[in-house]
């Protein structure tokens, strides 16, 4: 069973999870292209990692700022984690997490040092120092314009780490998100005054916890084109990982229902999740992934 | 239907749900739905309105709120809605809640300072003043973040944005 490790302390999982990113951006379905993705432009071959960032931007009202949020990207990293397994001949490999409030309770200048920043064995900093994902290596071919439109691009990836938020998110803030129950409340969106999911989404109080940290990574961690960088999924490994300890505190369970009076039809726990890569799933599916992944700590 | 029986329908018994498959048969079966999901997901800014409802001392109160921007004169196509909290937030920059529109579109000019070229030569001022902005958290808890106005993907560019004052930014209804 694949075991999910910190990406810090685990040199291994972290060059592991490197090596799948730059695989998965140089695969190619033959018949899978921008046109065939309505995607603007001359039709061109669209790389299996950058399926995730057209399918992100395409869920981008369905999988964020409601209850769905945390089930649609579990099921998006269970799907990412599968692809890597395949991609790196490694039934076992688990997805990395980053323990960002790990790094919250450093100075904002030890935060922005961080050895998982460095340039040697680390992911690069996106600006002076690209690290492995050079342009080379994995072009940004797809980013979001300012209406959410999906363009072709042919750049490198971009970070400006800091900037725009001067910490990352500190583990009092997971405790209290942790703490925090319901699962969700009406109107289930960014206004829900209470419960976990608008709390760890990071709008109640806003720019906090799984928002703060994509605000802190700025450059392509802002649009809705955010899977374009690798950090992406350290980050959602993390909020997943919390969802898991909060449902080991508070039990597993999910709501609005189906039956819940109000509730948003997409965002039930029996409405399905459409997938460009198999089946539909729901969100009552994904709650226990207990048998197929575990990770190392919950300590969040 | 209560919550425990609707919980029957998990995973109980570990099975995998989640079947990944980069093949073109796959990526067919679902492409007309991705298409049709992203066309539906643009922003085209329709002008649809915020609507924020209250309860206060037996009064039921309603707040409707839309916004018209525009940019150097040209109508800026995205909806900005604003949460209960007073926060405005629009799809470009989906993981923000910003403390005005004003803030917001600055955001805007920086993160996508391609489509928002230089302004050569002096502009025009516009008929009335506009008051300077809110400050980035007035009113609201940014406890850790600096202020919101972003720079562009990988730092700032040189000549790319627009003036932070008096821009010529003629914001027609950006209160929230």
């Amino acid at each position: 069973m694949p075991i999910r490790k910190n990406m810090v302390t685990n040199a291994a999982e972290r060059q592991k999870y490197i090596q799948g990113c730059i695989a998965l951006k140089a695969q190619f379905t033959a018949g899978i292209t921008t046109t065939s993705l309505g995607i603007p432009g001359p039709s061109k071959p669209v790389s299996s990692w950058d399926r995730f960032v057209a399918w992100h931007s395409a869920a981008m009202g369905v999988a964020h700022r409601g209850p769905l949020f945390l089930p649609w990207h579990r099921m998006m990293l269970r799907t990412l984690e599968q692809l890597l397994q395949q991609v790196l001949g490694d039934p076992s490999f688990g997805l990395p997490y980053w323990d960002w409030a790990a790094d919250g309770q450093l100075t904002p200048a030890q935060q922005l040092a961080a050895p998982l920043w460095s340039n040697g064995n680390g992911l690069g900093n996106g600006t002076s120092a690209p690290g492995p994902f050079t342009l080379a290596a994995f072009p940004v071919r797809l980013a979001s314009n300012s209406i959410g439109q999906l363009r072709q691009v042919n750049r490198a990836l971009q970070r400006a780490r800091g900037v725009s938020a001067a910490t990352l998110p500190t583990k009092a803030m997971t405790a209290a998100a942790v703490a925090a129950t319901p699962y969700d409340v009406a109107p289930w969106n960014t206004s829900s005054a209470s419960g976990f999911r608008n709390r760890v989404e990071g709008w109640n109080p806003p720019n906090q916890l799984h928002n703060l940290v994509h605000i802190w990574t700025g450059g392509d961690m802002l649009p809705a084109s955010s899977p374009n960088d690798p950090v992406f999924f350290l980050n959602h490994c993390n909020v997943d990982r919390i969802w898991e300890k909060w449902m080991q505190l508070h039990t597993r369970t999910y709501i609005p229902t189906n039956t819940t009076a109000g509730a948003p039809i997409g965002q039930r726990l029996n409405d399905p999740m459409v997938s460009p890569f198999g089946p539909t799933v729901t969100a009552a599916q994904v709650l226990n992934m207990t048998a197929i992944y575990q990770y190392d700590s919950v300590n969040v | 239907m209560s919550i425990e029986s609707d919980l029957a329908s998990t995973n109980p018994k570990g099975a995998e749900p989640v079947l990944a498959n980069v093949g073109l048969e796959q990526h067919l079966k679902t492409a007309p739905t991705l298409k049709s999901m992203l066309e539906n997901d643009r922003d085209h800014g329709h002008g649809e309105a915020s609507v924020r409802e209250d309860e206060y001392k037996g009064h039921h109160i309603v707040v409707k709120t839309t916004y018209e921007v525009t940019v150097d004169g040209n109508p800026f196509h995205a909806s900005l809605g604003v949460s209960m909290g007073g926060n405005v937030q629009y799809h470009g920059i989906p993981n923000v809640g910003f403390a005005s529109a004003i803030e917001l579109m600055r955001s805007v000019i920086d993160q996508f300072a391609d489509e928002f070229p230089a302004v050569k030569g002096k502009r025009k001022k516009p008929a009335t003043p506009l008051p300077d902005p809110a400050p980035s958290n007035m009113g609201h808890d940014h406890s850790g973040m600096a202020a919101m106005s972003m720079p562009p993907a990988g730092g700032p560019k040189k000549n790319a944005s627009v003036p932070k004052k008096k821009a010529g930014a003629r914001v027609t209804k950006a209160g929230k």
